[in-house]
């Protein structure tokens, strides 16, 4: 009684699987391949360690696809949603794949260090950018872009101090969205190496990376800790959404941070921020993919350059404005 | 004695044997078909363009050996739960909490193992946890859960603001969890060993016919004398304890720890199951369902990354699957019952 | 029907109110072995709330009950399986996405070994019983979801579940009112078969064609209060008709 119906609609639903497997396979071979010219392009997988949506990465973005464009480079960009686990996926993935160049970020003690090794073993090109382990020994990464954060963290520092007229006995509050990352910890290391050196107190706050949550967090820990005198950003996340997060708590402090991003430059040019450290983050997508493109052409070894660094402020941010999100 | 319609011909009633055909018939069939022709495009794809879909280089099939029991092992504790018509959102959360553990307790001088029986523990008990919450209070599984899912990750991110957490064991202990013997990953015998107990339990032991029958109705169940509460704060406790184990596996091999992993395995967890032929409102399913729902969901990822193509058609594609399987589910289901 | 035995189940004096709601006043029942008892009466008459009390659901304010004999409290349905009483409702207690097998031993699984089910016993069980003792045409399998039978079949499993697990009584209420005319006659075909191997029955049923086809004895309950109780011979379909429509 059963059996009729109910086979049918197997059969129906095993015919409706085949269909959608042959459409699969169908769309899946006719997937670009790598095309045989006379130059052969290089396939090079580009992992960023967040979620995408972040506006940080933007002018790194455009800086990995104008060298590709430029180099003659097949561009992957994947994102690892601030999971090791699926880091460690990706770039499994990528070594399985055969390609030419990985460039990631090394964000995590140790956590990707076998990974760089086997690409290496594989003949991949390796090259680290926006955040490495202070000992450039630490993987086999052939070389690292970024900046040198405990320099970077000293000098935003210094001009916190200037800025906001801070003395001994003040206290400042230095927000993070990931507090295990590199970038945070040695640009806090920076930072606190001149305030200790000042007398001047200061504190770490998990934002998390998301702008809203930062947002909330920040405020709320000003509103607890009313006699903070300013606000040194660890990240593009939190730096972005410090000034209201201050105007929120109801603080008019000094307020500055890290990186650039349209948000960013705007809070400097109208006041409401002292300055920012400039990641160069353009760089930091353009040279690793043209270094890995090379790397495999030429066999030039991949070099480490340090970028950004530069402090911008009301004196030069509108020069970053005409270019803020794209190239700056 | 009138004549019934009951005194036929006893010859016309003699039982028949489970035969081919009455396993065929089974939704979870057409799951594995659908899984063998994914498969074979794969594998003949990646025999016919060996140099630019290597699919079965060494290298992929080992990841996949890797990639896929973390999100089975939680899905098959996921789906046993789903089964006697319960739900746990907490998983991913305590899958981070295990890794934290792991570290915490290594980092404090407990022995590898003590610190995996602990954090076993402490998955069950989280589980129990979320068991006597909804079966107490009858709030239902999903807002209970998810209470405990947003209380674990704010424990986690407390936990992580000390600094950084890894954990390195080395020797015995991390070659079980991370080696491979004769080309095949440690963590995917543990999945598959996983599988098998779980199959046992649910389709050849009384508990497991408690939770069929927990999820087909549980008023039923009830009235006929089955501890329903019981069942399902069981059912809730092996949700807990593999999400922990899968968390235990991930930190093995990984060697660190952070506070935004895991987020979203849970759903990602229950699309297995329901692409594994499990039904949302339980009664329904089977642990080779969930086995193949996992490999085709890491499966898909794999052969897209593989491909090179974006991020966002990964979403699109599991997506589009999901619908698939439960209309189909949910189509077979209208169909057999009258 | 003249030897003096004692009544498999005998409920005395059993009073039941819910608030100022009196369902019963001192109604007085019994049954015999191996006999059909129908209970009737028009709504409200009570006969549900007895059914109740006596498969454990619902516990008497007053009175008490005795099990061959001996005293017996009923406060739960797992009391009431203790004493032999299987309850069969409407939708006969069976869960629609398990299988006949599953369902037959729910609860009271075979095991062999540690907790690990003896299916080829239990199967082997059901179908004995399907074909043999509670005949049942159209099912050849143990594995056959229950959802997919007809009501008909689905009391019968109940039934054959019951007089499998040596179930002294069977308390049916309105087993028939959902079923067709052609599995209205199956079971009760079925109750004389159950009849003839030691079950006995109480059938709570609106349909007095119904009744009397299949009952020895008649009680007919009005407002709470037994009013008569009748055997098959001294009485007709008409004079049943007649008592509950006057009462």
């Amino acid at each position: 009684m059963t059996t009729i119906a109910a086979r049918g609609q197997s059969f129906r639903r095993r015919f409706k699987a085949m269909i959608f497997g042959a459409v699969a396979g169908a769309a899946a071979l006719c997937m670009p391949h790598t095309a045989s010219a006379q130059e052969q392009p290089v396939n090079v997988t580009f992992i960023i360690y967040t979620a995408p949506g972040d506006p940080f990465w933007q002018p790194v973005i455009k800086g990995a696809q104008e060298a590709a464009k430029d180099r003659d480079v097949n561009l992957d960009i994947q994102y690892a949603d601030s999971d090791p686990v699926k880091q460690n996926n990706l770039m499994e993935t990528a070594i399985a794949n055969k390609v030419d160049g990985l460039a990631i970020v090394n964000w995590l003690p140790g956590a990707f260090t076998e990974n760089i090794a086997k690409a290496r073993d594989a003949g991949l090109g390796v090259v680290t950018f926006d955040t490495n382990d202070p000992d450039p020994n630490a993987t086999k990464s052939q070389s690292y872009v970024g900046q040198d954060f405990f320099v970077a963290g000293q000098r935003i520092a210094q001009k916190m101090i200037e800025a906001g007229q801070l003395k001994a006995g003040d206290h400042v509050v230095a927000p993070v969205e990931d507090p295990d990352a590199f970038y945070g910890t040695e640009r806090y290391r920076g930072i606190k190496d001149v305030l200790d050196k000042a007398g001047i107190t200061s504190e770490r706050l998990d934002a998390t990376p998301t702008m809203a949550t930062a947002l909330t967090r920040l405020s709320q820990y000003l509103v607890g800790n009313s006699q903070t005198k300013a606000i040194i950003g660890l990240g593009s996340v939190v730096t972005e959404i410090a000034p209201q997060a201050a105007a929120e708590a109801g603080l008019d402090i000094a307020v500055g941070g890290f990186d650039l991003s349209p948000a960013i430059v705007d809070s400097i040019i109208a006041g409401k921020m002292v300055a920012t450290v400039d990641s160069g983050a353009y760089y930091e997508g353009y040279m690793p993919v043209v270094m890995l493109a090379y790397y495999k052409r030429y066999g030039i070894p991949p070099a480490s350059i340090p970028i950004g660094g530069t402090i911008i402020d009301a004196g030069n941010a509108e020069l970053v404005k005409k270019f803020a999100g794209t190239y700056r | 004695m009138a004549n019934y319609a009951s005194d036929v011909d006893a010859s016309a009633l003699k039982p028949r044997g489970r035969r081919w055909r009455d396993l065929l018939r089974e939704p979870v069939a057409s799951i594995c078909l659908l899984f063998l022709l994914f498969q074979l495009l794969c594998v003949g794809g990646a025999l016919l363009f060996p140099d630019s879909f290597r699919y079965l280089t060494p290298s992929n099939v080992a990841l996949l050996q890797r990639a896929i029991p973390v999100i089975g092992i939680v899905a098959l504790g996921v789906g046993l739960l789903m089964i006697t018509g319960e739900y746990d959102l907490s998983v991913g959360s305590v899958y981070t909490l295990a890794g934290y553990s792991m570290a915490l307790l290594y980092a404090a001088g407990v022995s590898p193992v003590a610190a995996l029986l602990l954090t076993l523990s402490i998955g069950i008990v989280i589980g129990i946890v979320n068991g006597l919450v909804t079966v107490k209070t009858g709030i239902p599984s999903f807002i209970a859960t998810m209470g405990s899912m947003l209380l674990v990750r704010g424990l986690v991110r407390w936990l992580s603001e000390a600094g950084a957490v890894s954990f390195r064991p080395g020797g015995a202990f991390a070659s079980i969890f991370t080696g491979s013997i004769f080309g095949v990953e440690a963590a995917f015998i543990w999945f598959v060993l996983l599988a098998g107990v779980a199959a046992l339990l649910l389709h050849r032991s009384r508990l497991g016919n408690h939770m069929f029958l927990v999820g087909g109705s549980e008023r039923t169940a009830r009235a006929v004398g089955i501890h329903t509460h019981r069942v399902k704060v069981v059912a809730f406790a092996l949700s807990g304890l593999a999400a922990a184990m899968a968390g235990i596996l991930s930190i093995t091999r990984v060697g660190t720890a952070t506070p935004a992993q895991g987020i979203g395995m849970e759903l990602r967890a229950i699309a297995v199951c329901v692409i594994g032929g499990l039904f949302l409102s339980g009664g329904r399913g089977t642990v080779l369902g969930i086995v193949i729902g996992a490999c085709i969901l890491y499966m898909v990822e794999d052969v897209l990354l593989l491909l090179r193509a974006p991020g966002f058609y990964l979403d699109v594609f599991v997506g589009a699957i999901l619908v698939v399987a439960v209309i189909a589910n949910t189509a077979l289901a209208r169909r057999s019952a009258r | 029907m003249s030897a003096i035995t004692t009544p498999l189940l005998e409920l005395k004096g059993i009073s039941k109110s819910y608030g100022h709601v009196e369902a019963l006043r001192d109604a007085h029942f019994e049954i015999r072995r191996n006999e059909v008892v129908g209970l009737l009466g028009d709504n409200g008459a009570g006969k549900s709330t007895l059914v109740k009390i006596m498969s454990g659901v619902e516990f008497p304010t007053s009175g008490h009950i005795l099990r061959d004999g001996r005293p017996a409290t009923i406060r739960s349905r797992k009391d009431s399986e203790l004493l032999g009483i299987e309850t069969i409702y409407q939708d006969s207690a069976l869960v629609g996405s398990a299988s006949i097998m599953r369902n037959f031993f729910a609860g009271r699984e075979l095991t062999r070994g540690p907790g690990l089910l003896d299916m080829h016993a239990m199967n082997a069980i059901v179908m004995d019983q399907l074909v043999n003792t509670v005949r049942i045409a159209g099912i050849d399998s143990p594995d056959i979801l229950v959802e997919t039978l007809s009501g008909g079949q689905r009391q019968a499993v109940a039934i054959a579940r019951a007089v499998y697990f040596k179930t002294a009584m069977l308390l049916l209420d309105e087993p028939t009112s959902a079923l067709s005319v052609r599995e209205t006659d199956k079971l009760l075909a079925h109750l004389g078969e159950l009849k003839a191997d030691g079950v006995s029955a109480v059938f709570i049923t609106h349909n007095l064609y119904h009744a009397y086809e299949s009952c020895d004895r008649f009680v007919v309950l009005s407002r709470g209060r037994v009013i008569r109780s009748l055997s098959r011979e001294e009485t007709s379909v008409r004079e049943l008709n007649d008592i509950i429509v006057k009462h």
